[in-house]
């Protein structure tokens, strides 16, 4: 309440001065030239008196100003400028069109949002999905999860794995936004590939402190994506032909300036020739059958219609569904001559499908309001199946089947209301509210068998779990003065399943103090609350992600993370900014000693443990944002350790992703019009994984089930008691842009996945080997590679 | 198989450009074996000792972990079979200073052979304390263990019920034991059922079998370990429990067990004893563990085993059993 108080009082205090004068609001959205794509973020800045906004995530921006003459800068990274001097004396509603920098050479790939009095946030950078094409990439998959993990603070799960852990937190703690849908499934291909289409976005968002009050719902990070709108002018395409996928756009005007529509679609294509590919090995291989089946695909499509229904109010209609499909089906013959067939099959299929449909109205210049009522329903399913076939005559008709589906899944039904107010320069109010049906299916299994002597059976197991999710909040950008800028924000949440409610309440701060022209300090509290799990088996390629909520037992998970920064612009458009955290997490679950991550999620909760995480670290990110040259080096020194009640005797341990030392070093050489080089080099400490050092004897346990006796038993001093070897890598890339400048060109992209053929361990496992000089069998560690040097190559043709 | 084979055989020369560099990738994913980094462990002592307060004569076993990575610089290898178990090979595992203290009580404890040592204590009780310590000198390190006898369970009464179940054609007994838990500790324990049946094969042949094994389908406690599905009766094999669901209360457990498979052979009344263990937390967080580990596999998460051995590893566990005997007639009921 205290902290309510002092926030009222200091925002009165601070508009006293602009009561002194009249104002008037300047309003719009900031759109691309060309397209009338809206430009998320993009600045706006009154040169005299150094007062600014940015557009928010529709374009639409609002600045209120004292009367008088007025010069007014519009920017946007990788687009002209745009000045504009009037005399102010009433409301004025302004859509600025910003040309693209496509000539020129001051691009980036990757750049946290330059500091300025315009920017409060810490921790927030943006991510350019057009200039990722440069970029060498695994298979010649752009790749927008993986470009996030050559932040600081930011690094990938597994080798080539999309997912990643941002400060310390697991994957399932990072809440990725499509369109403001919150995503759970964010993988295809056992997660080594995103299922985001660089085609189909236009602005990635990313939060990992600093997190603004209208984001909640997961611990650690927040990646915003929002997709293209569709061009209003014309019509505009591209098709890609890359190593494992082809891709094709499309966008454009259905009603000129009134609605358009954009059309994204990816699909794998190695099923196609999956068939030629097994016939060939047939004749190799006598062992491969007739019956032998191998095959895989995934695809996606986004869609999205926008249209303008007044100058005040605009309609969208976004949606998506991506899918992707194992099948495997061999034959075993048994009996003495091979008399019975045994068919088996086993099919994976899991996916998303995501609609939504926005309304956004400008009540007056300074009031922006959207709605959004989304649908979000994520699927996994398998089914395993075995048929016996007596193959001799007499046998024939006892033919027996047996199968067996397993289904698992959420289905979200969400109303968000976001208000964006802005009543004078000095603060940019959101406010709002978001509800959420959660439509659990935890696991449903189904079984199916037939023979002769038994009755078929066909029966059906697993429960639906229902929960609802509400929230409320309000936050502000507020310039105290002109070098102190806060943004307060309060989340109120509930979270009601089964008869047990949560509640939570979650202040966030983020302060950021301009010391001179060219370094500013930042820093931000946050706390955050978590509703669902994730009990997933992200290890080898199993594909069991299983979302569940909390439950009377397993209460949410929150965090507390407080940061400090300080930022630096350099000469030769060099900057450099220095980050430390600390975030607390509780209520955090881990899987207990001996607890299987396959079988049923009925009681879950006892294979679980719940207990608390903490991590600290210290970001340092240096890039270079202009020239031919244009690059960033990011070092991270981080750690993150668990302590549960039940685990590791009760101490604490590293957690799965803590590694000490990141360093990412990416850098991009422009070479006249036509080419680009781009390098990658990656090194991050090694894992750790629990690895058994010592045998013991076991007691004699009386009456021992299994026979008494002493046993040898494998023990190790802690949980993750062993780092397996520093990871590193170098991925090298090269563009050749065909007349870059025109609407029609194209582009060539070659990448070289792991340039000098590291052989970094993906999995370890302990063996036994027995070789020579040694006549006894010794235990000795076996690393898997999954990937060695890969190189690629893409081709898009623009129009 | 070399690329242009592999080309040869899939025959397709419209992605012939393409496909080296797919197969490349996916396919040379490989395997190494690496080197173990960082220090050999140093050995520790392991010392076992479970004790049954009824039990007279008590025996303790003292052996030393084995480094399971050693760099191994010729051809010997210490721990191959049998080398390391021998006296002579390595005397400093052997005949140690053992001192056990009951209430303080100093025991006397006598060396077997190799890692065996006995002591005899036969009026062990509820609340008595055991501290156990072996100081070599440096030559090891220093081991201590310190336990609480717990008190005896209270057994408030067993009621059982006869089922025939036709489908197998066995008859079994429906057992509810009611215990009363102690308030204000934690208390673990082991239930475990015998018969003893004797078997007339239509001849003199008479034979007995002792039976331990029972089912739990609907006792919650006895099913609760750690990852357990409900279900799945065999992951609870030692039959052990903590006071979680029942804290100071009294709790009924469930249990059902087959009397016999046939009445045609049974001989006489079928004796039933129901033995319920008060364990050491210690020995129920052991027990779980050893049984976790032994159920391990490659989804499952590795399994510390638990120790309450300062300085180095094994269990000091005690149990403090009860009783209750009853006889089943099996005349005329089937």
């Amino acid at each position: 309440m205290r902290y309510i108080s002092v926030w009222l009082f200091l925002f009165f205090i601070s508009d006293l001065f602009q009561l002194q004068a009249q104002t008037y609001k300047i309003s719009g959205y900031i759109r691309e030239a060309g397209s009338s794509e809206s430009l998320v973020g993009a600045s706006l800045l009154n040169t005299d008196t150094r007062q600014g906004t940015a557009a928010n995530a529709y374009g639409f921006y609002s600045l209120t100003l004292p009367v008088g003459k007025v010069n007014l800068q519009y920017s946007y990274l990788g687009y002209e400028p745009a000045v504009l001097s009037f005399e102010l004396n009433r409301d004025t509603v302004i859509e600025i069109l910003l040309r693209p920098l496509s000539t020129q050479l001051d691009e980036i790939v990757v750049r946290s949002r330059r500091h300025s009095p315009e920017n409060a946030r810490l921790g927030n950078i943006y991510v350019p999905i057009a200039q990722l094409t440069g970029m060498p990439s695994l298979l010649g998959e752009v790749d927008v999860m993986k470009s996030l993990q050559m932040l600081p603070g930011v690094q990938s799960t597994d080798e080539g794995k999309s997912d990643f852990s941002v400060r310390g937190g697991s994957p399932d703690q990072n809440l990725v936004m499509l369109d403001g849908i919150p995503v759970y499934n964010t993988s295809h291909v056992f997660g080594f590939l995103s299922i985001f289409n660089a085609d189909a976005i236009k602005h990635v968002n990313f939060y990992k402190a600093g997190y603004p009050a209208r984001f909640g719902g997961r611990l650690s990070s927040v990646v915003d994506i929002r997709t293209n709108d569709g061009n209003m002018e014309r019509i505009k395409g591209s098709a890609t032909v890359g190593l494992i996928s082809m891709k094709a756009a499309l966008e454009g005007p259905l009603v000129k300036d009134k609605t358009s529509f954009n059309l994204s679609f990816r699909r794998t294509y190695i099923d196609l020739f999956m068939g030629t590919i097994l016939d060939r090995l047939r004749k190799l291989d006598e062992d491969i059958s007739e019956n032998d089946d191998y095959n895989f695909y995934f695809y996606d499509i986004n869609a999205k219609l926008q249209h303008k229904l007044s100058d005040r109010s605009s309609l969208f209609f976004m949606f998506y569904n991506g899918r992707d499909k194992l099948t495997t089906q061999y034959d075993t013959r048994e009996g003495w001559e091979g008399e019975l067939l045994t068919l088996s099959s086993q099919d994976w299929k899991w996916g998303s499908t995501l609609a939504a449909a926005k309304w956004n109205y400008i009540f007056s210049g300074n009031l922006f309001l959207n709605s959004t009522f989304s649908l979000n329903n994520y699927k996994y399913g398998s089914h395993l199946s075995k048929d016996n076939i007596p193959l001799n005559n007499e046998q024939r008709d006892n033919r027996s089947y047996i199968g067996m589906d397993y289904n698992s899944g959420i289905m979200d039904y969400s109303l968000t209301s976001d208000l964006d107010y802005v009543p004078s320069p000095q603060h940019y109010i959101r406010m709002g509210m978001a509800y959420t049906f959660h439509n659990f299916k935890p696991e449903i299994l189904s079984q199916q068998a037939s023979e002769e002597s038994y009755d078929p059976i066909d029966f059906k197991n697993g429960r639906r779990i229902h929960a609802h999710e509400a929230a409320l909040y309000a936050e502000d950008e507020w310039e105290i003065t002109p070098r102190l800028k806060a943004n307060p924000g309060l989340r109120a949440s509930l979270f009601n399943v089964e008869g047990k409610t949560y509640v939570g309440l979650d202040p966030r701060l983020s302060l950021s103090y301009k010391l001179n022209r060219n370094m500013s300090l930042k820093a931000g509290y946050t706390q955050m609350k978590q509703y669902i799990h994730l009990l997933s088996s992200n290890a080898l390629f199993l594909q069991t992600d299983l979302w569940v909520p909390v439950t009377s037992q397993v209460r949410p998970m929150t965090s507390h993370q407080y940061s400090v920064g300080a930022f630096y612009s350099l000469p030769h458009g060099l900057e450099l900014s220095v980050e430390t955290y600390y975030k607390d997490m509780r209520h955090i679950l881990e899987y207990q000693d001996g607890a299987s991550f396959l079988g049923l999620s009925a009681g879950w909760e006892n294979k679980v443990e719940a207990g608390q995480g903490r991590s600290f670290g210290l970001e340092v990110f240096l890039q270079k944002m202009t020239g031919n040259t244009t690059g960033w080096i990011g070092y991270t020194w981080a750690k993150t350790d668990r302590c549960f009640d039940q685990i590791n005797y009760g101490q604490w341990f590293p957690a799965k992703y803590d590694r000490r030392h990141s360093l990412n070093v990416s850098v991009m050489q422009k070479l006249g019009k036509h080419f680009e080089l781009s390098a990658n080099w990656i090194y991050n400490t090694g894992n750790v994984i629990t690895l058994p050092l010592v045998e013991i004897e076991s007691a004699n346990i009386p009456d021992d089930p299994d026979g008494g006796g002493y046993w040898t038993l494998e023990q190790f001093e802690h949980r993750n008691n062993y780092r397996l070897s520093g990871y590193h890598r170098l991925d090298l890339g090269i563009s050749y842009y065909t007349n870059r400048n025109k609407p029609r060109h194209s582009i060539w992209n070659l990448s070289v996945y792991n340039a000098y053929n590291q052989r970094n361990p993906f999995l370890v496992t302990t063996d036994f080997v027995d070789e020579p000089p040694y006549s006894h069998s010794r235990r000795v560690l076996k690393q898997i590679t999954l990937f060695p040097i890969i190189p690629s190559l893409s081709y898009t043709y623009k129009f | 198989m070399n690329i242009r084979n592999l080309l040869n055989i899939l025959q397709i020369e419209q992605i012939k450009w393409l496909l080296p560099v797919f197969i490349i990738g996916l396919l040379t994913a490989c395997e190494d074996i690496i080197a173990f980094k960082g220090k050999e462990k140093e050995e520790k002592l392991v010392m076992n000792m479970i004790i049954g307060v009824k039990e007279n004569n008590h025996t303790m076993y003292i052996a030393q972990t084995r480094f399971l990575f050693p760099d191994y610089e010729d051809d010997y290898d210490p721990y191959s079979s049998g080398s390391w178990e021998d006296p002579d090979n390595n005397p400093a595992a052997y005949d140690l200073p053992v001192a056990l203290r009951i209430n303080n009580e100093k025991q006397e404890i006598e060396y077997i052979n190799n890692y065996m040592y006995t002591f005899s204590a036969a009026n062990l009780k509820g609340g008595d304390k055991i501290d156990l310590q072996i100081d070599t000198d440096g030559i090891w390190e220093t081991i201590t263990a310190h336990e609480t006898i717990p008190e005896p369970p209270l057994i408030l009464s067993v009621d059982t019920m006869r089922f025939f179940d036709p489908g197998t054609y066995s008859l079994y007994m429906r057992t509810l034991i009611t215990l009363k838990d102690t308030p204000g500790e934690k208390n673990c324990y082991r239930l475990l059922i015998r018969r003893k049946l004797k078997f007339d094969q239509g001849t003199e042949w008479e034979q007995e079998i002792e039976e331990k094994d029972y089912y739990i389908n609907q006792d919650l406690a006895l099913s609760n370990l750690a990852g357990q599905n409900l279900q799945e009766e065999d992951e609870n094999r030692f039959r052990i429990f903590p006071d979680d669901l029942f804290q100071g209360e009294e709790y009924t457990i469930n249990v059902y067990f087959p009397l016999a498979y046939s009445s045609t052979h049974i001989k006489g009344d079928i004796d039933v004893e129901i033995e319920l263990q008060a364990l050491t937390p210690s020995l129920y967080y052991y027990m779980r563990s050893v049984e976790q580990s032994r159920n391990s596999d490659v989804f499952t998460n590795p399994v510390m085993i638990y120790s309450n051995v300062k300085g180095g590893y094994g269990i000091l566990g005690i149990y403090n059993s009860s009783f209750y005997k009853f006889k089943v007639p099996t005349a005329g009921h089937f």
